[in-house]
């Protein structure tokens, strides 16, 4: 009898040890991450994996005869990456990081395809409201010669059904980017980045 | 008082709370409500009641789908997709056997654990988060809820539970949408082969009854168009009301007839639609599958519960204590887990039907099994457009209400 309340007292005592000194597990906490760290929760597709294969791409197409036997740098429009995988991806992404890089390369200069609509409302009242000497003039937007597109696609393995604890979950992905020669129709370069992670997913949690 | 006295009054005590919580906590009044007002055409109403409503976390996944599809009802098809997406990410993350949920769904009852829904209605989700992206155009997404629906049919994931048509149907069309042709072909082709009274065209989607069936109902009076028009409308057409799990068990339950609808342009009938899915079929079929492993659960938890009372009757030597106990345990808390999808239609079909390139409005006219009218609803959007593919959807329910008489 005695002992048990001895005992009851102890557990007492570390509950409220616990609670009182703030055990990290009961307290929300906030911390800055470096994004150029490789981080992964698991075995799709996160922005360490983006950050990744656009930097890849981007390397080899600066690296590539397409860009460096060019005397200037050529123009070229976006036509996006499409999402064949099972996953909500954000390819807009994909294609904002390469143009960016590409941009500060100087290897390439890019239309604002994105935006026409506001371009042109932005002209047309330039031209009905602006004066003359800062009016854009209507009818000298660059033509682009080149269509970046591509696409992302995924494969995934789980393991089989079977007495276990853990989930075995292995995805594949392959981004492939393409630059199309608008006048041709001739695919001018293209490219393919791919990595695959595993990743162990528990069946029983608390 | 001595120890053993003060345990058993205190397990008692603690059996009234968790009675009261589990009972309080079961009832979900806010989907109960909401449900009756989108059946009732309130769909702005039934939404707002769904928007705040307090419901356990353990409900979290049926208010998102509730929510979802009286969202997509009522036009909102990208906050319909957020709850559909969002409800399709929790299910996710309940694949992880919760042992502490499990553990008390074995003294008290099935209702204590999150629900997950059937393996129908798990599909059913991305099924309707693809009516929204169609809705909207957005091609790619409804394509990566194609890849997620033959995710969910695959054997490794669905196990012997039912397969249907329409969830098929609608991966294929789905990538048929971003050009994915084989696999579209493959997913039509699998469609066709669970239809007893359809064939699926696995190059054009296009649906035909097949030469040996005669009862799909008024077959003779739809005539084809005599234009040969080029393009086509595909419109997924929604009928009737899901069952709700006491209806599956209720032979006294009507499940009625298979409806139809026609399709008609400017008073001229396009063609008709073909059922693909009963949502009763797949809810009886599951429900029988459970059966055997639902029944074996509630017999070993009753006995674990006629245990405990027991070792209470015998502890307190008080036989009141004793059936006080089992009347906690077992008539109160032994409740069967009747929580189900229940804004799911019943009927799921196609009309893929020529139509003139012009289209921009046409009528769904609702039809029972004998072939009289029972709705018409005139649809001018969603109609999005895809080359000479016009899509669309329409379900069989009432005209919005705007009064405020029910809240």
């Amino acid at each position: 009898m005695k002992n048990s309340a001895m005992l009851l007292n102890l557990g007492l005592v570390v509950l409220l040890g616990l609670f009182s000194s703030g055990c990290a597990a009961f307290r929300a906490s906030t911390a800055d991450v470096d994004v150029r760290e490789q981080r992964h929760m698991g075995s799709t597709y996160d922005y360490s994996d983006m950050r990744n294969i656009t930097q890849d791409v981007v390397n080899e197409l600066l690296n590539s005869p397409f860009l460096r036997d060019k005397t200037s740098p050529p123009i070229v429009m976006i036509a996006g990456v499409q999402n064949r995988t099972s996953r909500y991806v954000d390819t807009k992404a994909l294609t904002d990081k390469m143009r960016t890089a590409l941009i500060q390369s100087g290897a390439a200069q890019f239309v604002n395809e994105a935006r026409r609509e506001e371009l042109l409302r932005e002209q047309g009242y330039q031209a009905a409201h602006a004066t003359a000497d800062t009016q854009v003039q209507v009818g000298r937007q660059l033509g682009a010669r080149y269509m970046l597109s591509g696409s992302l696609m995924e494969m995934e393995s789980t393991s089989p059904r079977q007495v276990r604890v853990s989930k075995q979950q292995l995805n594949y992905y392959k981004l492939t980017i393409e630059v199309t020669d608008l006048e041709t129709g001739l695919i001018a370069w293209t490219t393919e980045q791919e990595f695959a992670r595993q990743a162990s997913l528990p069946l029983i949690g608390w | 008082m001595s120890l053993r006295r003060a345990i058993a009054h205190l397990s008692a005590a603690g059996c009234f709370i968790l009675a009261a919580l589990v009972l309080c906590g079961c009832r979900t009044p806010a989907l109960q409500a909401a449900r009756y007002q989108f059946y009732a055409g309130q769909y702005e109403k039934a939404e707002e009641r769904l928007v705040d409503a307090k419901v356990p976390e353990i409900d979290r996944v049926l208010l998102l789908m509730e929510r979802g599809m009286i969202r997509q009802a009522t036009g909102k098809y990208e906050e319909s997709s957020s709850d559909f997406i969002a409800a399709a990410d929790l299910l996710e993350k309940l694949q992880t056997y919760s042992v502490s949920k499990g553990a008390a769904s074995l003294v008290v009852n099935d209702g204590v654990q999150s629900f997950r829904g059937t393996p129908f209605e798990r599909t059913y989700v991305h099924v309707f988060t693809a009516i929204n992206h169609l809705s909207v155009a957005n091609w790619d997404n409804a394509a990566v809820e194609a890849r997620r629906i033959i995710k969910s049919l695959d054997p490794s994931v669905k196990s012997d539970y039912p397969e249907d048509a329409f969830s098929r149907y609608m991966a294929g069309f789905c990538l048929s949408m971003i050009d994915d042709d084989s696999n579209a072909a493959l997913q039509y082709r699998l469609a066709s082969g669970i239809l007893d009274q359809y064939i699926v065209s696995p190059d054009t989607g296009r649906i035909y009854p097949r030469p040996a069936t005669n009862d799909a109902p008024n077959q003779e009076a739809i005539l084809p168009p005599e234009e040969r028009w080029s393009h086509e409308l595909v419109c997924f057409v929604f009928m009737g009301r899901s069952p709700g799990s006491s209806d599956v068990w209720n032979e006294r339950w009507n499940p009625g007839r298979t409806m139809y609808a026609e399709i008609q342009h400017k008073g001229k009938v396009l063609g008709r639609s073909y059922n693909l899915a009963d949502t009763f079929e797949l809810a009886f079929t599951t429900a029988e599958m459970e059966a055997a492993r639902k029944v074996a659960k509630t017999v070993g938890r009753v006995i674990l519960k006629e245990v405990i009372a027991d070792a209470v009757e015998n502890q307190t030597d008080s036989a009141a204590a004793g059936e006080l106990m089992r009347f906690i345990l077992i008539g109160l808390l032994e409740q069967p887990d009747l929580r189900r999808w229940e804004t799911l239609p019943r009927w799921l079909q196609v009309a893929r039907v020529p139509c003139p390139p012009e289209l921009e409005s046409f009528d769904v006219v609702f039809k029972n099994a004998a072939g009289a009218t029972v709705r018409t609803v005139h649809v001018e959007k969603p109609i999005t457009r895809r080359r000479n593919t016009f899509i669309s959807f329409s379900r069989d329910l009432p005209p919005p209400q705007n009064s405020a008489d029910t809240k």
